[in-house]
């Protein structure tokens, strides 16, 4: 929007400029009236003559030429004398006829005159209607970079006056000056903030149109479900049915352009049964062409040719330049297969057109085909091409220096009121996404509420599993120490016990007894030894076949110092130490071996434990030593092979 | 024995009881007995300041927590300590504790002389060790003994394997050499191969070649 802004200051500069013609002009028409003869009479007189002329410019009975005469007259008496509150009143009129009979000029002209008058008075209300006016007419001679701004001045009195409906109002025409220039982001924010100042008001209408709006926008982007929403909801607000046919018109092209062809002939054909659209030619011309566009899309076979042409003929009659863009695209796509001279032709004229009515989405549409019928490389198509990227670019260029100017808003004090407004926006805005996401987000929430419920659910109950699960090996862990405790210490004890109480004991023979069991309760103890697992493995292990190491029993191993435990997880590290341990406890105890070979191999994924002894051998059921070896091999899902033949020792052989 | 001044800091009254006596039986001259580590590192400073050092600590490992707060918390920490301020004291380790790591970390990292385990000989133990450690040397109970031995002393391998494979399929050494070098295994010549024979005789103690493949098959080495 900032080209938009600096053109129009330099227009602005411009009239100043020329405000010594105005005066000038002023003079001019001065000398006039001094010519005819001057109509002398107290103030009291002039007014009621000004009133007089007033009451005939807005005489219904009157033809519309007799009415501009008394204005003319009404305003130049005002003039004459200086009244500017008057020459504002008759001038509001004058400028609306002359919009009326399309004398933009004129009413152009006109209202600068009151704007002029409006600042002299320092009338508000005036002054932010004279810009309206500006704005207006402007829009209308497709001047819409004036039009621009002269609506956002007219937007700021009417901001500064707290007049939050006619805020409103001309926000939307903002809004929609900028989606006719293709710059959709500017054009969403200003309508949304200009339905913020309509909120808690009953403007419906205007309402509507600026969903109308938002919908256009979107369907622009190619989001043709944001714009059925937008469209659906300017359906809701909006009870003229004028309006309304507008609207569904354009629901049934967003139907169209989605592809959904049905629906849209559907809208279409209940449209064109409607009262309101069959008594205005150029509404029902327009659901016309958009119906027989759509049948054809729908089936490319049907010839519908004339059909097209006695559209674009209603068109022309009524100087519906809009209307016979449309018109024009139809018609190229209708011979853009078939006659590629008669489809070159119909897209350079909507060009043309899109060019007068400085409408650039259509403008980009229109280039868009001038490119595909053109040969790639011919001349045309480049000329084609550089406008289309210009124009591209302008585009994008005024997307991002948006940004810019919303961080100078921040630092203009003037405008610093806007930016409140601008805050308000944001929160209606947010407000309408929400209202608009509301269901989805219900959606959401619950199934994030159930996913946290059932993760809350697995997560205590795996945790109070794992929780039973340790407390039963705690347990477990204690009853063995527990009945270890009871069998080999308690016993021997209570045997020590009973013969110092009964016979007479040497010495050194009771504390023999005590020293044995003194170490049965350090091998307990040992047992339930926390590991270190920090220190090197290999110095781990050797230490514990060492302390089985005697004179009685030789031990020789292999593969300790070779195997690479830093690779191998702690727990089967844990459980080879412990299966290690059991096996030489069970040795020590039971098999009066003299000899015992110890053998760790690393096969890849999984370690091998081999040990051979060459003892009496034993008898799985009945060693719960070798019991709690095969335990807690399994809780490794490990495999373990005993063989055992009395006199040939024990062999176990274990994968994990 | 010469020790003059012994330091002995253990908490168990009923064992330091007992030292304390077999000490004076031994005929120390000077004994002086502590609870807690702390102490025992005082008592060494203020030995050296009046130019009256300690010849030998006696010391426990573990000493239970009470109501006074220990800087020093075990015997390791004491040893530690006491080493660095009077590298000259002897330390003798006297505890129940018999895990190998915990032995060969007083003896080789802290550098004390002698570890001395609590248990049916324990006193007969420390006796000895005091003998030991005068004379200059070390001392290690029975029991952990191993703490300071090759750590693989145990350990054989594949070439170990082929060898009294090859003797139990009757082949001579010459002719195990000279098989080895035919396949391009080393070491083959047969200075190493006697070697290794020789120390797979010693730690399986075997009288002789035919012994040690004997216990060798019994072990399934083979």
């Amino acid at each position: 929007m900032r080209p938009f802004f600096i053109l129009a200051c330099q227009g602005l500069t411009i009239a100043m400029k020329h405000i010594f013609w105005v005066f000038l002009f002023l003079f001019f028409i001065n000398c006039e009236q001094q010519n005819n003869p001057p109509f002398l009479s107290p103030q009291s007189g002039i007014l009621d003559s000004i009133d007089h002329y007033y009451a005939q410019g807005i005489d219904k009975s009157f033809s519309r030429q007799e009415k501009v005469k008394a204005m003319n007259k009404a305003f130049r008496l005002s003039e004459q004398h200086m009244i500017d509150s008057l020459i504002i009143k008759s001038l509001m009129e004058k400028t609306k006829y002359h919009g009326q009979m399309k004398e933009l000029d004129s009413a152009l002209h006109y209202s600068r005159f009151i704007l002029l008058a409006a600042q002299r008075l320092d009338d508000t209300l005036a002054l932010a209607r004279g810009f309206y006016k500006m704005g207006l007419y402007n829009r209308w001679s497709k001047q819409l970079d004036s039009a621009y701004f002269y609506y956002n001045e007219c937007r700021k009195q009417y901001e500064m006056m707290n007049d939050s409906i006619k805020t409103g109002g001309v926000m939307r025409s903002m809004a929609t000056i900028l989606a006719d220039n293709a710059d959709y982001f500017e054009s969403d924010q200003t309508a949304l903030r200009a339905l913020s100042f309509l909120k808690n008001t009953e403007e419906n209408e205007t309402k509507a149109s600026i969903y109308n709006c938002l919908a256009i926008s979107a369907k622009s982007r190619q989001e043709y479900d944001e714009s059925l929403y937008w469209y659906q909801k300017a359906l809701d607000h909006s009870s003229d049915k004028a309006n309304m046919a507008k609207f569904k018109n354009n629901m049934a092209n967003a139907y169209r352009m989605k592809g959904d062809y049905g629906e849209a002939i559907q809208i279409f054909e209940e449209l064109i049964e409607e009262p309101k659209v069959r008594e205005k030619e150029s509404e029902y011309n327009r659901v016309y062409d958009n119906l027989n566009y759509t049948r054809w899309l729908e089936n490319r076979d049907l010839n519908l040719e004339r059909e097209f042409f006695k559209a674009l003929e209603v068109r022309e009659k009524n100087n519906n330049r809009r209307g016979q863009v449309s018109s024009h695209a139809h018609l190229y796509k209708y011979y853009s297969e078939s006659d590629r001279n008669l489809a070159s032709e119909h897209a350079l004229k909507m060009y043309d057109l899109t060019v007068q009515l400085s409408h650039i989405p259509d403008q980009l549409e229109a280039l868009g085909y001038l490119m595909e019928i053109s040969a790639d490389n011919s001349e045309r198509y480049k000329l084609y091409s550089r406008r289309y990227i210009y124009l591209k670019d302008s585009v994008q260029e005024a997307h991002s220096k948006l940004h810019n100017r919303f961080a100078k808003i921040r630092y203009d004090s003037e405008v610093n009121r806007t930016e409140n407004a601008l805050l308000k926006a944001d929160k209606v805005e947010t407000a309408l996404d929400l209202e608009r996401s509301k269901r989805r987000n219900q959606v959401y929430l619950s199934l994030g509420i159930l996913s946290i419920i059932s993760f809350t659910f697995i997560y205590f109950y795996l945790r109070s599993r794992h929780q039973r699960d340790r407390l039963a090996e705690v347990y477990n862990t204690e009853a063995r120490i527990s009945k270890k405790v009871h069998d080999e210490v308690a016993n021997d004890l209570y045997q020590v016990m009973t013969q110092v109480q009964n016979q007479e004991m040497r010495k050194e023979q009771v504390v023999d007894d005590l020293d044995r069991i003194y170490s049965k309760t350090r091998d307990i103890s040992r047992e339930g030894n926390a590991l270190d697992l920090e220190q090197d493995f290999a110095v781990l292990l050797n230490d514990l076949l060492t302390g089985y190491k005697s004179a009685d029993l030789k031990i020789v191993t292999k593969g300790i110092k070779t195997t690479p435990w830093l690779r191998i997880d702690q727990q089967r590290k844990i459980t080879l130490y412990r299966v290690v341990q059991e096996l030489m406890t069970n040795l020590k105890k039971h098999s009066k071996a003299s000899m015992v070979f110890v053998s760790i191999e690393n096969k890849g994924t999984s370690l091998q434990l081999k040990y051979k002894d060459n003892g009496v051998g034993a008898t799985l059921e009945k060693r719960s030593g070798l019991k709690n070896v095969e335990n807690r091999i399994h809780a490794l899902n490990g495999a373990i092979n005993f063989t055992s033949e009395p006199g040939k020792g024990l062999e176990v052989l274990i994968r994990m | 024995m010469k020790f003059k001044r012994v330091l002995i800091a253990e908490d168990m009254d009923d064992i330091s009881k007992g030292l304390v006596q077999a000490m004076h039986e031994s005929g120390i001259s000077e004994l002086q007995h502590v609870q807690y580590c702390d102490d025992a590192l005082l008592k060494i400073k203020k030995g050296l300041l009046d130019n009256q050092p300690f010849d030998l600590l006696i010391s426990d490992l573990s000493f239970e927590q009470d109501y006074r707060q220990q800087k020093l918390d075990s015997g390791a920490a004491l040893a530690e300590a006491a080493k660095k301020i009077d590298p000259d004291l002897k330390i003798i380790i006297y505890s129940i504790e018999d895990r190998l790591q915990m032995v060969r970390k007083l003896m080789q990292s802290i550098g004390v002389e002698a570890y001395v385990c609590k248990g049916r000989h324990g006193l007969r133990d420390l006796g000895k060790a005091m003998e030991e450690v005068y004379l200059g040397n070390s001392f290690t109970s029975g029991n952990v003994r191993g703490a300071l031995r090759d750590h693989h002393e145990m350990e054989i391998d594949d070439f170990d394997i082929l060898l009294i494979s090859k003797l139990a399929e009757g082949y001579s050494q010459d002719e195990i050499s000279s098989q080895l070098k035919q396949q391009g295994i080393k070491p083959s010549s047969l200075s190493s191969i006697e070697k290794r024979l020789n120390r797979l005789k010693v730690q399986l103690q075997a009288n002789n070649a035919i012994h040690l493949v004997s216990m060798a098959k019994d072990l399934g080495l083979v």
